[in-house]
């Protein structure tokens, strides 16, 4: 799990161009929207995307969405729950 | 129909960006594309809104904010851009992402700055200017038509104040694609590119890019020494059947601005080093420039683009400004010590054709 959230913070990096964002600025449980982060909709699209794309992921239901954006954390739970 | 021009902002292959006047050092490479000398960008926008932007739209933003600085941060009324090809490397990105994921989602991002508009708008939500918007896009006479409008709008409207802009990048794509044409020569010192002599003879050009803004103004603001008399465009001249076509429409020009073939100082022709495109503009410069006292040319120094004659206009801006014309620039020609009015006349492949006078205002200097 530790390796796959590393893995999802550098890819978070890349994927939303934080130039200035290191991945020791954040945690797995740091909030990834308005505080935090402080990403925006524009971002939780591309989030959306890096999903699909690299971890096969589709998420249709809005509010699981929510869920799952809301750290790194969830997001590797739900990539490693959709794994087993 | 005539406007003061304020200010400029320009980056391109040569080190404009950081100075008003002339850089010291002019960039000689050897290559088939000129790259533009990019400022540090973080000095200049948001870092927040820098994130998201493409290559495109920081150099459009930074050269519009550096130009509105240099005019004492000036609110313009109207926002206005000229650009032949537009984001052009967002709208490969985001074509080439729908291609090879089927057409489905695609990444936001390149989308939403794929469009040709996208600098104009861009600048304008950064100003939170919510005046007049608009972006031109007729290849190589673009710039020449965002100038037109600008004056059209200052003849309205005197005390307005205008930003207006021409802009381009060049990306691989566009090179590779453009090379099966023969439009770029084997890598070539840019500085021999019209010299007619080894690689810089024969056919094709140095591709180029750049983002030049002016602020164009009806009465003078504070000591504007340059003025933009007039814009002219034509389009397809039966140059090669009817040589005297283009000397014609020169010639009607000048007239309808009380000028004369021999009141220029200064003739900035948009020589490329192709020799078929060149021949145009030797033509012309013999049968109808005679009485022109120098000639200067400028691809040599930012490349061939849509929007080059952007690049133009700030030559020709700053050496009235100035009262000089670097060497460099100059093309078998002795420079003038006076430079009170300047003519550039650009064309692209014989079919897009555009002249802009120049004068300098009187009582400058």
């Amino acid at each position: 799990m530790e390796e796959l959230i590393d893995q999802l913070k550098q890819e978070i990096i890349e994927v939303l161009s934080l130039e200035d964002v290191v991945p020791e600025d954040f945690d797995a449980d740091t909030p990834l929207f308005v505080e935090g982060l402080g990403l925006d909709s524009i971002d939780a699209l591309e989030l959306i995307l890096l999903m699909e794309r690299k971890y096969n992921i589709k998420i249709e239901d809005p509010k699981e969405r929510r869920n799952v954006l809301r750290n790194v954390r969830a997001m590797a739970e739900c990539i490693t729950s959709n794994k087993n | 129909m005539k406007a003061y021009v304020a200010s400029s902002g320009v980056i391109s292959p040569q080190q404009t960006h950081d100075t008003t006047g002339f850089p010291e050092h002019v960039c000689e490479t050897v290559t088939s594309r000129l790259r533009c000398l990019e400022p540090d960008y973080r000095t200049l926008i948001n870092p927040v809104q820098l994130r998201r932007m493409p290559r495109i739209l920081k150099m459009g933003l930074a050269s519009a904010k550096i130009c509105l600085e240099r005019a004492g941060n000036v609110k313009p009324g109207a926002i206005i851009v000229g650009t032949g090809l537009g984001c052009l490397d967002n709208l490969e990105k985001f074509l080439l992402d729908m291609l090879d994921h089927d057409e489905h989602i695609t990444s936001v991002l390149p989308f939403i700055n794929s469009t040709h508009n996208a600098v104009a708008s861009q600048i304008a939500m950064v100003l939170k200017n919510y005046g007049y918007n608009y972006t031109y896009c007729h290849r190589a006479l673009s710039f020449e038509s965002a100038l037109q409008d600008a004056l059209m709008h200052i003849r309205e409207s005197p005390d307005t104040s205008v930003l207006v802009g021409g802009i381009d990048e060049c990306t691989d794509d566009y090179m590779l694609l453009h090379n099966y044409l023969g439009y770029w020569k084997q890598p070539v010192s840019n500085l021999d590119l019209f010299r007619g002599t080894g690689a810089g003879s024969g056919s094709g050009t140095v591709a180029g890019e750049g983002s030049a803004f002016f602020l164009l103004s009806g009465i003078p603001r504070n000591e504007e020494n340059v003025i933009l008399e007039a814009v002219h465009t034509f389009f397809m001249p039966e140059a090669y059947t009817d040589p005297e076509g283009i000397a014609a429409e020169a010639d009607h020009f000048l007239t309808e601005n009380n000028t004369g073939p021999a009141d220029l100082d200064l003739v900035i022709l948009g020589l490329s080093g192709d020799d078929h495109d060149d021949s145009i503009y030797r033509r012309l410069r013999q049968r109808y420039f005679k009485g022109a006292a120098s000639f200067a040319g400028f691809k040599h120094l930012c490349g061939e683009f849509y929007t080059a004659t952007a690049f133009a206009l700030w030559l020709g801006a700053t050496a009235i400004a100035n009262q000089h014309v670097p060497a460099v620039a100059l093309v078998d020609s002795e420079p003038k010590t006076i430079i009170n009015k300047v003519l550039i006349y650009n064309h692209f492949k014989n079919a897009e054709h555009g002249m802009m006078l120049l004068t300098r205002a009187e009582g400058s200097g």
